[in-house]
């Protein structure tokens, strides 16, 4: 065990801390959720990412990465939390998607759909919940039928967030309407601007849209756009999970940076923060630094030729449980001035802890609820019985 | 960067691992307290013969001059197992510090190297470790107020037998102010000591790491066989989501917990405040994991013949070992008051 950066690592660090200090807008973006013009200033940071080759350092050059390790990528990701740059509006892609294409894809695929993952060029959505099927994701009854060289897609799906703005998504559809449950499943692609797709915004528990409902109407789509074989559709949806919890959406730096806001907002209010709070401030600083010790663990592991498992389960988890006690111990120290929007003259840091506590609230909801994490801990991990 | 264990280290802990199988089962402490015996020289001797007891002092005293990042695993280990002889308080805590502050005296360097092979134990009692276990049969007992160092024999130090919630760990008390040695305060003593004490903390907390999840592994074992309403109990949402809860506590105790050893190993400035940091997690863990095991052993687990008490007492002495909540919560406040702006690039401490 060598807990200490080497050389080339901590040059690297440097490398990525000076590009984006000459790099990172001055003024923040506004919502990339909230209006085209936001979304569209998120796209051209990501080609401003992608011109310095830093859209996606971990893939292959070939694709626009840099063909980086996934400790580097920690750095990296340490480096552009700390230089307050943007969020990734591409992150279904980049941290979904793209791994799963480098995966599963053929040749032409990854060519076709990664280096404009990377530059932001096309910017993806998920659609995989129903308003039937959502933890219960393997009732999806939207389909595809074959049609010659394409396939004819229709159905209903929804919460698919940033589909608003974005170009395209990546959706679950059965392809053998016969087959039951998790059987006759696949992964399709489909333009976001196609005939017969109808794009409905929903507007979220702060009054922002960022989610939308998507509906097809035989929206037409070549076969080239199905990832893998027809009816591996479940297997593939769940490497993607397998991201989706465990690693890479969710990068330490993240709550790091969080928790650090937090303890500079309990210190600036001193004496008139609660006693009681205090507990919570250092609760949200070990949280932080037990989650990024465990993905440096991970990340060690996959590096070894590892394959990242269970702790997918126990790290989503552990970070949305985290995210949603470290916003609920901000209201606390704030007390009234909690409940002030950003719109308030008195709200403090324009009152980025209520937003952060909405957002957070949504963590052991979204990528497969808490209660559904349990249960595969419970089955897969610790081997108790199906019910 | 590299957050794995060699080969080495971890052949040491599968060695061990199954030694302990074999000599160290509940059936094995059963009889032991059965026979009101707390110590078995026979299994002493099996640890003394892989040099566990010396793991910490430098070959040239005698030992086997490894690091706390090997002897974390080999005290996480021996809780797993609930091993009942002072392994971890000899050669994890008192003995590094004798080794540490004997210098060139011939006396204790010999008392060092008899110790490092197993011939006896040492015992640390410090304010933060008031009551240290096998006090009585230690070969050597050091006594320090965190400045000074006294030590001696059992019987010159005055140690008085005290009765404890574990029927395996013999607690004992120390009487104030005896001691036949005393040594000067010095920085070295006080820096040796605070050490010893990181040391004590954070091997406490391996202890309770392993056994938050020997007691997960039984509630488990019993939730797959105990059946009721027609099937096991384990396939119950309110039992399994419970357990699950558990494994994701442990799992986020692990990585605080080595990272915290290879600090200490590095003598980093960080060091404490990750080992307060492991400390408080794994308490809270082994809370956690053994009051379910209870729980979801129903009356089972409120009975004298079910082994899971044995893991909630031993994690009741362990808990209340090397320091307090707000001691460790103090010393996460003082690393968290020079939390920076983002102080992700200080997690592994200050190497250079
Ligand atoms: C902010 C946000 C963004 C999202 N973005 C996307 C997206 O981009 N693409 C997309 O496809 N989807 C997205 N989703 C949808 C998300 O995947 C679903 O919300 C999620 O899978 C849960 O499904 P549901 O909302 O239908 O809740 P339900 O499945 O109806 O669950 C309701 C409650 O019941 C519990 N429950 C359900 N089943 C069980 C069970 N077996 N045992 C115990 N408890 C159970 C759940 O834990 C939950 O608390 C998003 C959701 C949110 C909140």
């Amino acid at each position: 065990m060598d807990l200490i950066y080497t050389r080339e690592q901590e040059d690297f660090r440097m490398e990525v801390r000076q590009w984006m200090q000459e790099n990172v807008p001055a003024e923040a973006l506004s919502s990339f959720d909230a209006s085209r013009e936001g979304f569209e200033a998120h796209r051209s940071w990501e080609a401003r990412l992608n011109a310095g080759r830093w859209g996606m350092v971990t893939w292959p050059e070939a694709y626009g990465g840099r063909g980086l390790d996934l400790i580097r990528w920690l750095i990296f990701e340490e480096e552009y939390i700390r230089a307050g740059a943007p969020l990734r509006v591409n992150q279904n892609g980049i941290f979904l998607l793209g791994p799963t294409l480098m995966e599963y894809g053929s040749d032409a695929q990854k060519s076709r759909f990664l280096p404009t993952m990377a530059s932001g060029e096309e910017i993806w959505a998920q659609a995989w919940s129903e308003p039937q099927a959502g933890s219960d994701l393997a009732a999806v009854r939207s389909t595809a039928r074959r049609d010659g060289d394409d396939y004819l897609l229709k159905g209903h799906k929804i919460w698919s967030s940033r589909a608003v703005y974005a170009d395209w998504a990546f959706g679950l559809f059965r392809t053998e309407p016969d087959e039951k449950r998790h059987k006759g499943l696949s992964l399709i692609f489909f333009p976001l601007d196609a005939p017969g797709v109808t794009v409905q915004p929903i507007a979220q528990i702060d009054g922002e849209t960022g989610f939308a409902e998507i509906m097809l109407d035989d929206v037409r789509v070549p076969a080239f756009n199905r990832l893998g074989e027809e009816g591996q559709g479940w297997s593939i949806c769940m490497t993607t999970a397998g991201f989706e919890r465990g690693l890479m959406l969710r990068s330490p730096a993240r709550y790091q940076m969080a928790a650090a806001r937090l303890v500079a907002l309990w210190k600036r209010l001193g004496d008139d923060a609660p006693q009681s709070a205090q507990e919570g401030v250092l609760q949200a600083v070990m949280d932080a630094d037990a989650y990024a010790l465990a993905i440096y663990r991970t990340a060690s592991k996959l590096i070894a030729g590892g394959h990242i498992g269970a702790e997918a389960s126990t790290n989503k988890i552990f970070w949305s449980t985290m995210d949603m006690r470290l916003h609920r111990t901000a209201l606390d120290l704030l007390g009234p001035l909690g409940t002030l929007t950003e719109a308030a003259p008195a709200a403090e840091d324009g009152g980025a802890w209520l937003d952060g506590y909405y957002f957070a609230l949504s963590g052991p909801i979204y990528a497969g609820s808490n209660e559904i994490q349990k249960n595969i801990i419970a089955e897969r991990v610790l081997g108790l019985p199906r019910a | 960067m590299d957050f794995r264990f060699t080969e080495e280290q971890e052949m040491i802990a599968e060695t061990l691992e199954s030694l302990l199988g074999d000599i160290c089962s509940t059936a094995h402490l059963r009889k032991m307290i059965d026979a009101g015996q707390t110590y078995e020289a026979s299994r002493w001797q099996a640890l003394a013969e892989l040099g566990l007891c010396g793991v910490l002092v430098p070959e040239d005293l005698g030992g086997l001059g490894l690091s706390e990042i090997e002897f974390v695993r080999i005290a996480e280990i021996c809780g797993a197992f609930l091993l009942p002889e002072p392994l971890v308080e000899s050669a994890g805590v008192a003995l590094p510090l004798l080794a540490q502050i004997c210098g060139t005296d011939t006396a204790l360097k010999d008392i060092v190297a008899q110790l490092a092979v197993g011939e006896g134990h040492a015992v640390l009692f410090h304010p933060a470790m008031p009551l240290a276990a096998h006090a009585d049969t230690a070969r050597f007992v050091l006594r320090s107020d965190g400045k000074r160092i006294k030590y001696g024999r059992p019987g010159e130090m005055g140690v008085q037998a005290q009765l404890a919630a574990d029927p395996l760990t013999p607690l004992f008390s120390i009487a104030v102010g005896e001691g036949c040695s005393d040594s000067l305060p010095s920085e070295q003593i006080e820096k040796a000591v605070a050490t010893a004490r990181d040391r004590g903390a954070l091997f406490a907390a391996a202890r309770m790491t392993g056994i938050a999840q020997s007691a997960l592994d039984q509630a488990v074992a019993y939730a797959r066989e105990r059946e009721q309403f027609g099937k096991p109990i384990g396939s119950y949402q309110a039992v399994k989501h419970r357990l699950a809860e558990v494994q994701v506590a442990i799992e986020f105790v692990r990585p605080v917990l080595y990272a915290a050893a290879a600090l200490v190993a590095r003598g980093d400035d960080l060091a404490r405040a990750h080992v307060a940091h492991a400390w408080l997690r794994a308490g809270e863990t082994v809370r956690l994991a053994t009051e379910r095991a209870v729980h979801v052993h129903g009356a089972m687990g409120y009975s004298w013949e079910a082994d899971i008490h044995l893991f909630l007492k031993r994690a009741l002495v362990l808990s209340r070992s090397w320091g307090s909540r707000d001691l460790h919560l103090e010393h996460v406040a003082m690393r968290t008051n020079r939390y920076g702006a983002l102080d992700a690039e200080r997690l592994f401490g200050d190497p250079r």
